[in-house]
C-alpha cells in the first residue's frame, strides 16, 4: 500500500516544478493528520486518487495483521492490489517488507511496549525509513506520555498499551511509514529552551537555527539599549522570536511572515509560551521594495532563517520535507539569495545605526553575499561569518553603519 | 552468636580462677581508659563485634565516654578483663581493621586554649597578623582584614587570662578578708565559664571555612554486591536519603530512579541544594554494606551485600573554565548541506575535552542544545571530580573521615538487621534501632553530626599540628 501511494506521488511531482505539486502533497497531509479542520486551509483542488489513499489510510487502523492486507487492501468492497513494482525501493527490498509484516503479525499482536517497539522499529526499518528505532521510541513515549530515556527502561517497557493507546501508536507508525516528519506526528518539538507545536505545512525549525538563537543571545546581551526591539523576517513556527523572548525577558519582538498558518502557529505557540504580550505577529510578504506595515520604524536588532535552498538543491530533498513542509519556507530562488536580498535591503531601512543583522545561509552564501553586498548601494556591512558545529559557514553577522 | 556467648562464659570461668591474670587485666584496663577517646572507641567497637550488644540499653557513645569510669555497663569489664590474648586481639582488631592508623592523632589529648601547642599556634597567626598589618601589598591588607575577627577574639581571651591571673592572686593571697576571698573565688568561676565559652569560638574560627560547604551536591545511591537483595537494600537507602532531606528542610529533586521489577533500586540520584548541605552529606559516601536475611532468602540465612554512596559537589561556572577549542564536539546530523535541506530528529551530541580526553555524551532530550548543555553539565563535573581528587590527594593520608572524601571504595557502615544495629566504622560507633535510623530523621542527624564533628576536630589537629605528608 505504502509503495503504492509512492508510485502515484512520484508520478504526480515527476516533471514538474517542485512548487505547484506540493500542493496536492500537502491537501493530503492535513488530511492524516486532521480529518476536517486542516482542509479548509488548503485550497488546492483534491485529486481524487489522492483522496482515496488518504482515507485509506487514515481508516486502515491494523491494516497489515488481516490476511488481505499483506496482499493488498480491501477497500469499499474492492481489493486494490500492490504495485507489482515499487519505484522507490526496489522490488526486492519490497517483497522483504511485505513478508517481514507477515511474520510480525503476531508479535503485533502483543501490547506490551517492549513488543510493540521492537515491532515498529523493525516494520519502519524494513520500509527504509531513516532513524527507525528513534521514531518509534519518540511515538510509544508520546502516546503513553513519558520521557523517551524512561520508555528505554525496564519497567516502562514491561507495561502494556491499552486498546486506545494501540490505536494511537499504529496511527502514528503508519504516517510515519508515509514518511511524515516525527515532529509532524507529535506535533510537537524541542527548540532550544521551548517547547514549540509544529503544525504542518509549517517549517520545522533546524538544530542548527539553535546556533542561530545562542548567537543572537550574545548579541543582544551585549546591546545597551535597556529594552531592545528585535525584529525577525520569515518566522515559521515562531521559534527564534519566541526562543530569544524566553531567554531574555526584557526584550520585544515582531515577527513577520508571509504564511497566514505560519503566522497563526506563531500566534499559538506564543499564547501557548505566556510570551505573547511582547511579540508582535504581521502576515505579509518581504520584497526588496516592499514590507508590510510595522509597528516601529527602527530595531535595535534584526534576525532572520529566510528561505535559503538553491532551487536546484530543492529537487533532491528528503521526502519527508518534500511532501510535508511548505516548500515556500525553503525556496530561496535560483540563487537561493531571492529572500536574503529582500531582507538585507529592509535591512538598511529598518536597523539602528550600529545595530546588527544575523542570517541563517546556505553554506556557499559567504562567498556569493560580500561580492553582491559591494555592488549594492547598502549602509551594510559584513562583521564575521559563524561556523555551525558541521565546521561549515552558516550564519553572517551584518551590521549597519554608524 | 549463641555458641559464642557460651564460650565466653566459659573462659571468664576460667580467668577468674587465676588471680594474677585478674591483676593484670585491671592494669590494662586501666591504660586502656587513660588513654584516648578513640581507643576507647575501638575497644567498644571490638565489643559490638563479639555480639554481646543485644542486650545492650541504647545509649550514644559520647554517653558512655564521658561517664566513663562511672557507669560503664558490667559487661564490658567482665569482657575486657578477660586474658591478656584478648587484649593482644584488640590491638591486632584496631590494626587490622585500619582504624588506629592515625596513631599520631590518637594521642592528642582534648584540644583547649590550654595546650602548648595551640598557644604556639596562636602565637604563630598573632605574628602574621603583625606581620600582615605593616605590609604594604594588596595580599597582606586583605590577609590582615580576614584574620582580623579572629584577633578580636584571641584579645578578649587574653584579657581574660590577666584577669583569671589577678583574680588568683587575690583569691590565695593571705591578705585581706575572707569575704573578699569568696567573692574572688566567685568571680574566678564566672570568668572561667565565660573563658570556656570563648575557647569553643576560638577553636572553631581556627577552621578555615570550605568553599563548597552550600554548595548543591547529587547523592548518587547505587546498588553494588549481591544482586538482587542490593537492589532492595539500595532502595532502603535511597529512601532514608530522601527522607533525610526532607527532615532538613533541603531542596531535593530526584533525577534518576531506575528501578527492579521486584521492587528494587539499581541505580537512584537525588539533587540536593539548601544550606550546609555538603559539609553535612560530605561523610556518607562510601560503601555501605548490610547484614540481613533477604526477603529473596528461603533457607534464612544472612547476606551480606553492599551499596555504593557518591557525593559529588556540582561545580558552579567558574570552577570549571571550558574553552570552545578544548572541546570537540560531534553530532549525528548528517555531513553534507545541513541546515534547512535536512530534517533528522536524532540530537544526540558527543563532546570530547581534547586536553583530558575525557568524552561525554547525551542523547536524552530532543533539543540539540539542551543535549549539548547537558554534555557540558557532566563535563564540569567530571572535570570538578578530578580535581578534587588531586586536591584530596595532597591532604594528609591519615585522615580517617577522608574515606568518605575520597574513595567511593571503602567500607564506612554497616546495617546490621539480626542484631538491630547500624555501624559507623570510621567513628567506631554502633547504634540501635535500625528502622528508626533508616527513617533518617533524629538518630540519622546524630550521626551526620557526630561525623562533622569529627571532622572538624581533625582539621583542626592538622591545622594545629601541621601534620602533612
Amino acid at each position: 500500500m505504502y509503495c503504492f501511494r509512492m508510485k502515484m506521488m512520484v508520478s504526480g511531482w515527476a516533471g514538474r516544478l517542485a512548487r505547484p505539486s506540493r500542493h496536492q502533497f500537502s491537501h493530503l497531509t492535513s488530511r492524516l493528520i486532521t480529518k476536517d479542520a486542516a482542509a479548509r486551509h488548503l485550497t488546492a483542488g483534491p485529486q481524487h486518487q489522492h483522496h482515496i489513499c488518504a482515507k485509506a489510510l487514515y481508516t486502515a487502523h491494523p491494516p497489515l495483521t488481516s490476511p488481505a492486507a499483506s496482499r493488498g487492501l480491501v477497500f469499499g468492497g474492492k481489493v486494490l492490489r500492490e504495485p507489482a513494482r515499487c519505484l522507490h525501493t526496489g522490488e526486492g527490498k519490497h517483497d522483504q517488507s511485505s513478508s517481514s509484516s507477515n511474520a510480525c503479525s503476531a508479535t503485533c499482536e502483543s501490547t506490551v511496549v517492549r513488543d510493540v517497539l521492537e515491532y515498529w522499529s523493525r516494520t519502519l526499518a524494513a520500509a527504509d525509513v531513516p532513524e527507525a528505532h528513534l521514531a518509534a521510541q519518540h511515538i510509544v513515549a508520546h502516546v503513553l506520555g513519558v520521557t523517551r530515556s524512561k520508555v528505554q527502561s525496564d519497567g516502562t517497557a514491561a507495561t502494556t498499551l491499552t486498546g486506545k493507546q494501540v490505536e494511537e501508536v499504529e496511527r502514528m507508525m503508519m504516517c510515519r511509514l508515509e514518511r511524515m516528519p516525527l515532529q509532524y506526528i507529535l506535533r510537537e518539538w524541542d527548540f532550544h529552551g521551548i517547547t514549540l507545536k509544529v503544525v504542518p505545512p509549517v517549517f520545522i525549525p533546524r538544530p542548527e537555527t539553535e546556533q542561530l538563537v545562542e548567537l543572537a543571545i550574545t548579541t543582544l546581551k551585549q546591546l545597551e539599549a535597556p529594552k531592545p526591539r528585535v525584529l525577525e523576517f520569515c518566522c515559521g513556527s515562531g521559534a527564534i522570536s519566541l526562543a530569544l523572548l524566553h531567554a531574555l525577558p526584557q526584550v520585544e519582538c515582531v515577527a513577520v511572515d508571509q504564511s497566514r498558518h505560519a503566522v497563526r502557529l506563531t500566534e499559538a505557540n506564543a499564547a501557548q509560551l505566556g510570551l505573547e504580550e511582547r511579540l508582535t505577529v504581521v502576515m505579509g510578504k518581504v520584497t526588496v521594495d516592499a514590507r508590510p506595515p510595522l509597528p516601529h520604524n527602527t530595531y535595535d536588532f534584526m534576525v532572520s532563517n529566510p528561505p535559503y535552498v538553491l532551487r536546484k538543491d530543492l529537487m533532491e530533498l528528503q521526502p519527508e520535507i518534500m511532501m510535508y513542509e511548505d516548500l515556500r519556507a525553503l525556496d530561496g530562488g535560483k540563487d537561493g539569495l531571492e529572500v536574503i536580498k529582500a531582507v538585507l535591503h529592509q535591512a538598511h531601512h529598518l536597523l539602528l545605526p550600529g545595530g546588527r543583522l544575523l542570517l541563517e545561509v546556505d553554506p556557499c552564501h559567504p562567498y556569493l553575499l560580500p561580492a553582491w553586498l559591494e555592488k549594492q548601494n547598502l549602509d551594510l556591512k559584513l562583521v564575521k561569518i559563524h561556523q555551525d558545529f558541521g565546521k561549515i559557514g552558516r550564519f553572517m553577522e551584518f551590521m549597519k553603519n554608524p | 552468636m549463641e555458641g559464642k556467648v557460651g564460650s565466653e562464659v566459659r573462659a571468664e570461668k576460667g580467668v577468674s580462677e587465676i588471680k594474677p591474670e585478674v591483676k593484670i587485666m585491671r592494669q590494662i584496663l586501666q591504660i586502656g581508659f587513660s588513654q584516648t577517646k578513640t581507643h576507647f572507641l575501638h575497644m567498644r567497637e571490638f565489643c559490638l563485634t563479639c555480639k554481646h550488644v543485644a542486650s545492650q540499653p541504647q545509649r550514644t557513645i559520647s554517653h558512655l565516654y564521658n561517664n566513663r569510669s562511672a557507669t560503664l555497663p558490667r559487661l564490658y569489664r567482665t569482657i575486657l578483663r578477660q586474658s591478656n590474648e584478648r587484649a593482644r586481639l584488640i590491638s591486632n582488631y584496631t590494626v587490622n581493621r585500619g582504624i588506629s592508623k592515625s596513631s599520631q592523632l590518637e594521642n592528642y589529648e582534648a584540644l583547649s586554649l590550654e595546650n602548648v601547642e595551640v598557644q604556639k599556634y596562636l602565637r604563630k597567626l598573632r605574628e602574621e597578623h603583625r606581620a600582615a598589618l605593616h605590609g604594604e601589598d594588596e595580599a597582606s591588607t586583605q590577609a590582615a582584614r580576614s584574620q582580623a575577627p579572629l584577633m578580636r577574639l584571641l584579645d578578649q581571651v587574653e584579657r581574660l587570662w590577666s584577669d583569671i591571673e589577678e583574680l588568683c592572686a587575690l583569691a590565695e593571697s593571705n591578705e585581706g578578708d575572707k569575704e573578699m576571698q569568696d567573692m574572688a573565688r566567685e568571680e574566678l568561676q564566672e570568668v572561667k565559664t565565660k573563658l570556656y565559652g570563648l575557647q569553643e569560638e576560638v577553636l572553631c574560627a581556627l577552621i578555615p571555612e570550605e568553599v563548597m560547604d552550600d554548595r548543591t551536591v547529587v547523592v548518587e545511591v547505587s546498588a553494588g554486591v549481591g544482586g538482587q537483595e542490593a537492589m532492595l537494600f539500595c532502595q532502603d537507602v535511597f529512601n532514608m536519603y530522601l527522607s533525610y532531606v526532607q527532615h532538613r528542610g533541603w531542596q531535593e529533586e530526584v533525577t534518576e530512579y531506575e528501578t527492579t521489577d521486584i521492587g528494587g533500586l539499581r541505580h537512584g540520584s537525588i539533587v540536593v541544594s539548601g544550606d550546609s548541605v555538603y559539609s553535612s552529606l560530605k561523610y556518607e559516601g562510601g560503601t555501605h554494606r548490610v547484614q540481613r536475611v533477604p526477603k529473596t532468602e528461603k533457607a534464612g540465612r544472612v547476606h551480606t551485600s553492599t551499596v555504593s554512596v557518591a557525593v559529588l559537589p556540582q561545580p558552579l561556572e567558574i570552577d570549571i573554565q571550558l574553552s570552545e577549542k578544548d572541546m570537540k564536539m560531534e553530532t549525528k546530523r548528517a555531513s553534507g548541506a545541513g541546515g534547512q535541506s535536512v530534517n533528522t530528529t536524532d540530537s544526540a551530541v558527543r563532546i570530547v575535552h581534547l586536553p583530558t580526553g575525557l568524552s561525554v555524551e547525551s542523547q536524552s532530550e530532543r533539543s540539540q542544545h539542551h543535549n549539548k548543555d547537558k554534555c557540558l553539565k557532566k563535563l564540569r563535573a567530571l572535570l570538578y571530580q578530578q580535581q578534587l581528587d588531586n586536591n584530596t590527594q595532597n591532604y594528609n593520608s591519615n585522615r580517617k573521615l577522608q574515606v568518605g572524601a575520597k574513595g567511593r571504595s571503602e567500607k564506612i557502615r554497616t546495617y546490621n538487621f539480626p542484631q538491630d544495629r547500624v555501624t559507623d566504622h570510621r567513628l567506631g560507633v554502633s547504634m540501635h534501632n535500625l528502622a528508626t535510623f533508616m527513617g533518617g530523621t533524629d538518630t540519622f542527624h546524630d550521626l551526620v553530626s557526630q561525623l562533622v564533628e569529627e571532622g572538624h576536630r581533625e582539621t583542626l589537629q592538622e591545622i594545629i599540628y601541621g601534620i602533612k605528608t
